[in-house]
C-alpha cells in the first residue's frame, strides 16, 4: 500500500486519476482505517488530504460558508458563527462518534463514506448545501442529496474528489434542527436521523422548509411531501402531522438487528414532529432544545 | 471511606500506560501469527496448501492439523487434530511471518479445500435431539424436590411463561494474545489466561511433557470474564507448535472479530418456568426447565435453573436442563454463569406473581424467604437476603413508589423494578507465600492471577492486615506457575481461597518473631507471654505490658537474611458442608421509556449486597457497579446472531455487538451488607458474579410497571416496549 500527501487538489485528482488499482482518499480515517483494518478494503494507493489547505479551512464570504471537505468535527464545534447559523449542521456532524473521534472525522468523510446513516448528511441536504467537486477536468456543483446515489454509492466519478461544502447564509427568521435515534446514549449508528431547516416570515408563515432523512433507505432522503405540508402553514399541529407522515411515507428501510422497518417508520415521524420543533423554536429565537 | 478502601496495587501502573501485558513481552526474533479461517459452518478439511502463501514475502511457516496431530488428543486439541470443521470462522491453520501484516496476508493466501456437509445454523432446527447433560456445572442437570406436577395443577395461582436470554460475548477490552517460546524441551508461555496452571496442565498433557518444563505467566489481565480458559488453548497450541517449528517465538492475539466466536460465548437459552402459589402469596410448586445451546465439539451447560431450586421456599421444585447442538460457537461460563439468565425468568416471574397476586413485588420475595436450604436440607452458613431486600429498599425509596404506569418525567414514562441475586460461595485449594526482609519488606506471593477484579489488591492488604503492617511495604506477586499453586479466576473464589492460606503463612511468620522475640534477651519483649503478643503498626507489641519493638529489629538482631513461611488452604469439600455458603444481593432499578421512541434508559440503580466480610469496600463497590454494568448490556443491548444461511456471526465489531456506552450509566448506589459467617475463613465469600445477575428482571420490571408491557425476551428490544415487532 502507498501512501501520499499532496499539498494541492490538482495534485490529488492528479493522483486519484492515474492510479490503475484501487486509491482512496484518506481524510480522518475513522472509516477508511477501519475498512482496511477489517478486510472490507484493501486500497493499494492512500491520498492523505490533509495537508491541502483549501480543504482544511472554513470560509465566511457572503454571508454564507464555504467549508473544507478535511475540516473536522472538532473544528466546526469551534466556529462560532457557523455554530451560530447553522447549529443543526454542528450539532449533526458532533454526534459522530465520541471526543477522540470528533477530532478526526470530518464532513467529506461522513459523505463519502456513502452510509445511508451518515449523521451530517441529512442535516446538510436540509441546509441546502451544496458540494464542490474537484477533478481532472476542474469543478462543478452538486447539491448534497445528489452525492449518494446507493449504499457505498457516489456520484463522483474517476479523479474526483470533494473539496468543500457549501452552506448558504443562515435565512432571516430561519431555524435548523437535526435528531437521530439510536438505541444508546452515544457511540451508535442512527436508527433513523431527520434534519430539519426553516423559514419563517414575519407573521409566523413558514415560506421555505426542507427535511432530510437518514438511515431509512439506500441514501439519505430530502423528503418534498414533508417540505410542501410546512410551507404555507403556521406549523400549526395539523400541518406538522402532514409533514410526519409524509416522512414516515418516504421511508423504504430495511429490517435489521438496529431496527425493523416497521418501527423506522414510526420513528421517522416521531423525529420529523420533534426536530420540526426544535428548528422552528430555533426559527423564533429560542435557544435550548428539548430532545 | 473506610480504610480498608485501599486503591488498587496496579492502579499506578495502569492509569499511566506502563503496565505491560502478556502480550506485549518482548522477544529477540518474534514472529507474528494469522490464523486461517474457513466459511463453512460444518464440513470437513481436504486439504491446506500454503504454496502460494510460502512465496508472501515475510512467510516463514504454517501448522495444521497434520502439524498438531502428534498432540495427545483432548477436548483441548480436537479442534485442531481433526479435519472437522464444527463451525464458520472456524480456524484450521495458523501462519507465521516476520510481521503481523505480512502473516494477515499469508493466512490470506493460503488455499483450504473443504467438503461442506448440511449444518444446524440454530437451536430451532435441532430441537428434537435435544438431551439431558450428565451435569450442569457441578450440579445434577435435573432435580425433583417434592412434587411440583401435582403442585402446580392444585395451586390458587400459577403464573407460566416462556423466558429467552440471547448469545452474549466477553469481550474482554484485552483480547487473547499469547507470546512462547522454547527453551529446548521447555516452554515458556506469556498469555492471557485465567488459570495459569490448568493452561500448564493442559500443555503437558497435549505435548506429553513433564509440568515443571512447563512456565505459563500471565501478570496482568485485561478482564477475562470467562472466556480466558480452554477455549483459547488450541489456538495457543497451534502458535506453540509453529513456535516449535521455527524454533523463533511466535506471538498470536486474536481480533475483535474473532474474539466473536473462538473463545466462547454465554449460551441462548429458551426457559419454561411456571410458579405456584397459594392465594396467600406462597410458592407451592416450581417448574424451571431450560434449553440452551452447545456446539457440536464440546459440550457446556450453564446452571441456569440451578438457582431456582435454592432461592425461595417451596416443598414442590423441579428443574431441567436441555442441551442442542448447533453448529455454532462452543459457550463457556460469562460473568454469573446460570445466574445472570436463569434468575432473568425466576425474578420475572415473580414479578408477573406479584402483580397477579395484588403483592408488593417485595413482600412477596420475604413472604417466600428460604430459612435453610431446601434442595440440601441443612443451614445456610449465613443468608441476609431479608436485609438486601430491607436496606435496599429503604436507601432507594421503594415505599414511595408509584401506582404502575403513573409516573412521567416530561417524555419519559417512569418505572421501578427489582428483583433478587445470589451466587455460591465455594473455595479451591491454594498455597501463599510469605517472605520477610530483615529490613521489614514484605513478599508475598501466588500463582493464581488477577484478571483485573483486584487479587493483588486483597492479596497484599491481608497480608499486611495480619503483619500489622501498611499496604506499601508489601511487594505482590501473581500469575507464574513458578509460583506457590493458586486457584483459576472463576466462580468469584480467589479471594476467598487465597485468604485462609495467606492467613496461615502469616500466622506461622508472627509466631516464629514472637517465639524469636520473647526468647530474645536483647529484646523489650524478652520473657512476655505468646498469647499477649500482638502484630501492629509494623511492631511487635504487647497488649498489656505496654512494650514493643518493630519485628524488623528482631530478625535483624539475629542477622537472619529474613523469614518464609507457606500457607496452605483446601478447596470446599461439598458433599462434606453442613451449610450451604452463598452471596445475596437486591437490586432496584428506576427507567425511563421515551413515550414516541421507546428507547430504555436506566436512570437509578441500588443494589444492596450480602456476601460475607468485605476486605475493600472500594474493589467491592467497583465489583459490583461493574457487574451491574454488565447487567444492564444484557438488558437491553447485548446480542449476538448468527447467519442462518451460512452460520456466520452478523456484525462481528463493537460496532454491532452494542454494549452500555459511559453515557447509558445511571447513578449506583451501593449498598454493602457485611456478614459474619462461621463457616467459611475470615467470613469471606466471592462477590464478583452478584452484580451481574438480577438486574436483568428487574429492568424487565421496571419497563412493565413504566408502560405495562411485559418483556421475557432479552435484550429487551425497543419494538417489544412499542408493541411493534
Ligand atoms: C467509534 C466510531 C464512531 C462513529 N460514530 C459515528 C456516528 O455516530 N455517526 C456517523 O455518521 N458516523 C460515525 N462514525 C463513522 C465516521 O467517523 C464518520 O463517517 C466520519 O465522518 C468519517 O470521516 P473521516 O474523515 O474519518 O473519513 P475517512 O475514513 O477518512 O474516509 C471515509 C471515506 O470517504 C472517502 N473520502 C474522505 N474524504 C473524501 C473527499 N474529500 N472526497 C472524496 N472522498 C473522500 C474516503 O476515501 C473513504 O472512503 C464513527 C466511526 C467510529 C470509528
Amino acid at each position: 500500500m502507498r501512501y501520499e500527501a499532496p499539498e494541492s487538489v490538482e495534485k490529488a485528482c492528479q493522483l486519484l486519476a492515474d492510479d490503475v488499482g484501487h486509491a482512496r482518499i484518506l481524510a480522518g480515517g475513522t472509516d477508511l482505517l477501519v475498512q482496511i483494518k477489517t478486510d472490507v478494503l484493501d486500497p493499494s494507493l492512500l491520498i492523505d488530504i490533509k495537508k491541502i489547505q483549501e480543504l482544511r479551512e472554513i470560509n465566511t464570504g457572503s454571508g454564507g460558508f464555504r467549508i473544507g471537505a478535511a475540516v473536522t468535527g472538532a473544528e466546526l464545534k469551534e466556529h462560532d458563527g457557523l455554530r451560530a447559523a447553522w447549529p443543526g449542521i454542528v450539532e449533526a456532524a458532533n454526534l459522530i462518534g465520541s471526543t477522540q473521534v470528533q477530532g478526526r472525522a470530518t464532513l467529506g468523510g461522513n459523505l463519502c463514506n456513502g452510509s445511508p446513516a451518515a449523521d451530517s448528511v441529512p442535516a446538510l441536504i436540509a441546509a441546502g448545501a451544496k458540494v464542490v467537486i474537484a477533478g481532472p477536468n476542474g469543478r462543478r456543483e452538486l447539491p448534497v442529496e445528489d452525492i449518494m446515489v446507493g449504499v457505498r454509492k457516489l456520484a463522483l466519478t474517476k479523479g474526483e474528489l470533494i473539496v468543500s461544502f457549501i452552506v448558504p447564509p443562515r435565512p432571516k427568521q430561519g431555524g435548523d434542527a437535526y435528531l437521530r435515534f439510536i438505541p444508546r446514549t452515544e457511540m451508535d449508528i442512527a436508527v433513523v436521523g431527520c434534519g430539519v431547516s426553516l423559514q419563517l416570515d414575519a407573521d409566523g408563515t413558514c415560506t421555505f422548509a426542507r427535511l432530510a432523512l437518514g438511515a431509512v433507505a439506500e441514501r439519505p432522503l430530502l423528503v418534498g411531501d414533508a417540505a410542501k405540508a410546512l410551507i404555507g402553514s403556521k406549523l400549526d399541529a395539523k400541518a406538522v402531522d402532514v409533514a410526519a407522515a409524509a416522512a414516515s411515507a418516504a421511508c423504504r428501510p430495511i429490517d435489521d438487528k438496529r431496527g425493523t422497518k416497521a418501527f423506522r417508520i414510526k420513528v421517522a415521524a416521531v423525529l420529523a414532529r420533534r426536530t420540526i420543533q426544535i428548528a422552528l423554536d430555533r426559527a423564533h429565537g429560542k435557544t435550548g432544545t428539548t430532545h | 471511606m473506610s480504610d480498608r478502601s485501599v486503591p488498587r496495587y496496579e492502579a499506578a501502573l495502569k492509569v499511566t500506560g506502563r503496565a505491560a501485558y502478556e502480550g506485549e513481552v518482548p522477544a529477540v526474533g518474534l514472529l507474528h501469527a494469522a490464523l486461517v479461517e474457513v466459511p463453512i459452518a460444518r464440513g470437513d478439511v481436504v486439504a491446506v496448501d500454503a504454496s502460494e502463501a510460502e512465496r508472501t514475502s515475510g512467510f516463514a511457516t504454517m501448522v495444521s492439523y497434520a502439524d498438531a496431530e502428534p498432540l495427545k488428543p483432548s477436548p483441548a486439541t480436537a479442534l485442531i487434530r481433526d479435519r472437522a470443521v464444527h463451525f464458520a470462522g472456524q480456524p484450521v491453520a495458523l501462519v507465521v511471518a516476520d510481521t503481523l501484516s505480512a502473516a494477515r496476508d499469508a493466512a490470506r493466501a493460503v488455499r483450504v479445500t473443504t467438503q461442506a456437509r448440511p449444518s444446524v445454523t440454530h437451536m430451532a432446527q435441532a430441537l428434537n435431539t435435544a438431551y439431558v447433560p450428565a451435569m450442569v456445572g457441578r450440579f445434577p442437570s435435573v432435580s425433583n424436590r417434592g412434587d411440583a406436577t401435582a403442585a402446580l395443577a392444585d395451586a390458587d395461582r400459577v403464573v407460566r411463561h416462556r423466558y429467552e436470554t440471547a448469545a452474549n460475548i466477553h469481550h474482554p477490552l484485552e483480547p487473547h494474545a499469547v507470546v512462547c517460546w522454547w527453551e529446548g524441551d521447555k516452554a515458556v508461555v506469556h498469555t492471557s489466561t485465567q488459570a495459569v496452571f490448568g493452561t500448564r496442565a493442559m500443555i503437558a498433557h497435549a505435548f506429553n511433557m513433564p509440568p515443571a518444563d512447563i512456565r505459563v505467566i500471565s501478570r496482568l489481565l485485561g478482564g477475562g470474564f470467562g472466556c480466558k480458559g480452554q477455549l483459547w488453548w488450541p489456538w495457543m497450541f497451534l502458535a506453540m507448535l509453529a513456535a516449535k517449528k521455527t524454533g523463533r517465538p511466535v506471538r498470536l492475539e486474536l481480533t475483535r472479530a474473532q474474539m466473536f466466536r473462538l473463545v466462547g460465548r454465554r449460551q441462548e437459552t429458551v426457559q419454561d418456568l411456571a410458579l405456584g402459589f397459594s392465594t396467600n402469596g406462597c410458592l407451592t410448586g416450581i417448574a424451571h426447565h431450560v434449553t440452551a445451546q452447545s456446539s457440536t465439539h464440546a459440550e457446556y451447560s450453564d446452571a441456569t435453573a440451578v438457582y431456582t431450586r435454592y432461592l425461595y421456599a417451596c416443598p414442590n421444585v423441579t428443574t431441567s436442563h436441555l442441551l442442542v447442538r448447533t453448529n455454532e460457537p462452543q459457550p463457556v461460563p460469562m460473568r454469573a454463569p446460570g445466574t445472570a439468565p436463569g434468575l432473568f425468568a425466576l425474578e420475572s416471574a415473580m414479578d408477573e406473581a406479584a402483580v397477579r397476586l395484588g403483592f408488593d413485588p417485595v413482600d412477596l420475595r420475604v413472604r417466600n424467604f428460604a430459612d435453610h436450604d431446601q434442595e440440601a436440607g441443612r443451614p445456610w452458613s449465613s443468608n441476609s437476603l431479608r436485609d438486601c431486600y430491607c436496606i435496599g429498599a429503604e436507601r432507594f425509596g421503594w415505599a414511595r413508589r408509584p401506582a404502575q404506569g403513573t409516573a412521567v418525567d416530561g417524555r419519559w414514562r417512569i418505572g421501578w423494578g427489582m428483583a433478587s441475586t445470589m451466587y455460591p460461595a465455594i473455595r479451591q485449594a491454594a498455597k501463599v507465600r510469605v517472605q520477610l526482609a530483615a529490613d521489614g519488606a514484605v513478599l508475598v506471593q501466588c500463582g493464581t492471577q488477577d484478571m483485573g477484579s483486584g487479587t493483588y489488591t486483597a492479596l497484599g492488604q491481608i497480608t499486611a492486615d495480619a503483619l500489622g503492617v501498611p499496604v506499601d511495604r508489601v511487594t505482590v506477586e501473581l500469575g507464574d506457575t513458578v509460583l506457590p499453586d493458586g486457584p483459576f479466576s472463576g466462580g468469584s473464589q480467589v479471594t476467598a481461597s487465597i485468604f485462609p492460606a495467606a492467613a496461615a503463612a502469616t500466622a506461622k511468620l508472627r509466631a516464629t518473631i514472637a517465639a524469636m522475640a520473647i526468647a530474645d534477651e536483647a529484646s523489650p519483649l524478652a520473657g512476655q507471654r505468646l498469647d499477649d503478643l500482638e502484630f501492629r503498626d509494623g511492631s511487635i507489641r504487647s497488649r498489656s505490658g505496654n512494650v514493643g519493638e518493630p519485628w524488623a529489629n528482631v530478625l535483624a538482631r539475629k542477622g537472619t537474611e529474613g523469614l518464609e513461611a507457606e500457607g496452605e488452604s483446601g478447596a470446599t469439600q461439598h458433599p462434606d458442608l453442613t451449610a450451604t455458603s452463598m452471596g445475596y444481593g437486591a437490586v432496584f432499578v428506576e427507567i425511563g421509556v421515551n413515550a414516541g421512541l421507546g428507547e430504555i434508559r436506566v436512570r437509578r440503580v441500588c443494589g444492596a449486597f450480602a456476601a460475607g466480610r468485605i476486605l475493600n469496600p472500594l474493589l467491592a463497590r467497583s465489583q459490583y457497579v461493574g457487574g451491574l454494568v454488565g447487567g444492564i448490556g444484557m438488558a437491553l443491548h447485548e446480542r449476538t446472531e448468527t447467519d442462518r444461511a451460512t452460520g456466520r456471526m452478523l456484525g462481528e465489531t463493537l460496532a454491532d455487538y452494542l454494549i452500555p456506552t459511559h453515557a447509558d450509566m445511571p447513578e449506583f448506589d451501593i449498598a454493602l451488607i457485611e456478614e459474619d459467617d462461621p463457616h467459611l475463613p475470615g467470613s469471606v465469600k466471592g462477590i464478583g458474579m452478584l452484580g451481574t445477575a438480577g438486574i436483568q428482571a428487574a429492568i424487565a420490571n421496571a419497563v412493565f410497571h413504566a408502560v405495562g408491557k411485559r418483556v421475557r425476551s432479552l435484550p429487551i428490544r425497543i419494538e417489544d416496549v412499542l408493541g411493534r415487532r
